[in-house]
């Protein structure tokens, strides 16, 4: 069975489009599982209890905050609690954890309903670059290159890299002991903690991948090298780069403080359209938001334009949107 | 009041509670049924921390909702629910999770699954499904199902020999069931003879 087609059929029915004959097919493969043992009845009683009482106080903390006036419906995600756990009680931590999603202090965030997916973060570097940060993971970054003769970077997880070229000043990313170098490029590099091996797609350009100086490969587009962290050796294949960063394009974003025109550029990326602005003052405003991948583009252009005391609309043709600020602040307009 | 215990109630009588805003009942409902949800969940994703979280949105759409969800039959309910969210998680992480380990081992698992009820209705659907294919598309599932062949494999095989073999083939396999697969290798070793 081919994965590819079994996610099509997935799809259709999640959007109530597959047939019966299509249904009954992924049914009948659910219930397959149905041969697995039951996890409950290998837990002790005591375990049993905890994680009854787990769910059970969850559940009511996703019920007091969507049923809390003024809130929409956020689920808390267990994930994330782990997380939270270490620091503080969880439920305080929830609780923390949902208000800053909801009113963060500087600029407002956008109120998307029942929001479930985690969101991969959006950055943009000092030098113009883009990276789309897996959820979980982290990068660490100047916040200027000035004064630097490479522009380095320091990855742990997963994300993708679009990168300005600047001839002067190669870009690095280290991940564990590999380091990936390129002049200006976009790339995917994978280093999730746990797993045996780091793996570097390249979309677009030339990228360099070396392991304490020795060099292991130069890869060009729709390559990858995998590097296998425990014997220390790489291997190179040939591969579809579209199938490895997909997830860059499709899970839900956060952006967090970026300009209006930083967000622009990620916009006509994702979603094939071109983007225009009528004037400067709209361009550098700042903004923070979640966009989730189900939405609609004019639900985002909608969602930048509030925030930004702006408008936008669609040429003739509709592929080229322009936006513009609104009349009562200071413009100057060529529309 | 009367002194039945929790699980004695009838599903109906703590919706009905549920509905009018009964916490007490929506504890007694979640008591009776969250083990289950949470193994069935756990079955098909293998993670505690999604199990969990499905079990945790399903209920809590039960208590947020109880003033519009009708609800007839609850352990029916509650699996459509589950599977719906499964469902939906595992096409989000396509890329690797254990939902989809049954489909890559499914030759494997097929010789073992002959006096298996769940896997017998499973094929007859698969049989269906396949059988509302487009024929070219048939045949490539066919081998890749019975010969555990990558499908970017097969695919290149069939197109070197798309024009000259692929009839044959398409009328052969119209004839052969899936009870006869041992002859599909055959064929395929034919069809790498010919290209």
């Amino acid at each position: 069975m081919d994965k590819q087609y079994f996610l099509e059929l997935l799809h259709k029915y999640l959007n109530d489009k597959a047939t019966d004959v299509e249904q009954q097919f992924l049914i009948k493969y659910y219930d397959l599982f149905l041969t697995e043992p039951d996890v409950i009845a290998l837990l002790s009683d005591e375990q049993k209890e905890k994680l009854k009482k787990e769910i059970n106080a969850s559940i009511w903390q996703n019920i007091d905050a969507a049923s809390a006036p003024g809130k929409k419906v956020l689920t808390i995600n267990t994930r994330f609690l782990k997380i939270a756990a270490a620091a503080v009680l969880i439920g305080f931590c929830a609780t923390i954890f949902l208000v800053l999603r909801t009113q963060p202090e500087r600029k407002p965030v956008q109120p998307v309903a029942a929001r479930k997916q985690k969101p991969d973060l959006f950055i943009l570097l000092a030098d113009g670059s883009k990276v789309i940060l897996s959820y979980g993971s982290k990068l660490s970054y100047p916040s200027s290159f000035n004064g630097r003769t490479k522009r380095e970077v320091y990855l742990q997880g997963e994300a993708f890299f679009d990168i300005k070229h600047i001839d002067s000043k190669p870009f690095v990313v280290h991940t564990g002991k590999l380091e990936t170098t390129v002049l200006g490029t976009a790339f995917n590099v994978k280093d999730i903690p746990g797993d045996k091996t780091i793996t570097v797609t390249v979309t677009r350009g030339r990228v360099k991948v070396s392991d304490n100086n020795k060099v292991l490969g130069i890869i060009i587009p729709n390559q990858q090298i995998t590097y296998d962290k425990v014997q220390l050796n790489a291997t190179q294949n040939r591969i579809n780069a579209s199938l490895y960063t997909t997830w860059a394009e499709k899970d839900d974003l956060y952006f967090e403080d970026v300009t209006v025109e930083a967000a622009a550029r990620l916009l006509e990326a994702r979603r094939k359209v071109k983007i225009e602005f009528a004037d400067e003052l709209v361009k550098s405003k700042r903004f923070t938001a979640t966009f989730d991948k189900s939405e609609s583009l004019d639900k985002e252009l909608k969602i930048i334009c509030e925030f930004n005391d702006a408008t936008y609309s669609y040429d003739k043709e509709k592929t080229t949107i322009t936006i513009k600020s609104k009349p009562q602040t200071n413009q100057t307009s060529n529309l | 009041m009367n002194l039945v215990k929790p699980n004695h109630y009838s599903d109906a009588l703590l919706l009905q509670q549920i509905e009018q805003g009964c916490k007490q009942s929506f504890d007694i409902l979640f008591e009776k049924y969250w083990a289950k949800a949470y193994a069935d969940a756990y079955r098909r994703l293998k993670d505690p921390d999604q199990a969990k979280d499905i079990v945790q949105e399903v209920f809590t759409h039960i208590w947020l909702k109880r003033e519009t969800l009708h609800i007839d039959n609850l352990p029916a309910y509650l699996n459509v629910a589950i599977r719906n969210k499964i469902f939906k998680l595992v096409e989000k992480q396509k890329h690797i999770h254990p939902f989809f380990d049954i489909l890559e081992d499914m030759p494997a698992s097929y010789s073992q699954a002959d006096d298996n009820l769940l896997w017998k209705e499973f094929l007859i659907c698969y049989e269906a499904l396949l059988n509302t294919l487009p024929p070219k598309r048939q045949i490539i599932f066919r081998l890749h199902f019975q010969e555990d062949l990558p499908t970017k494999d097969i695919a290149t095989q069939l197109g070197i020999t798309r024009k000259t073999v692929q009839n044959q083939l398409g009328k052969a396999i119209e004839k052969i069931k899936i009870s006869l697969s041992p002859l599909l290798p055959l064929w395929i070793i034919i069809l790498m003879a010919i290209s």
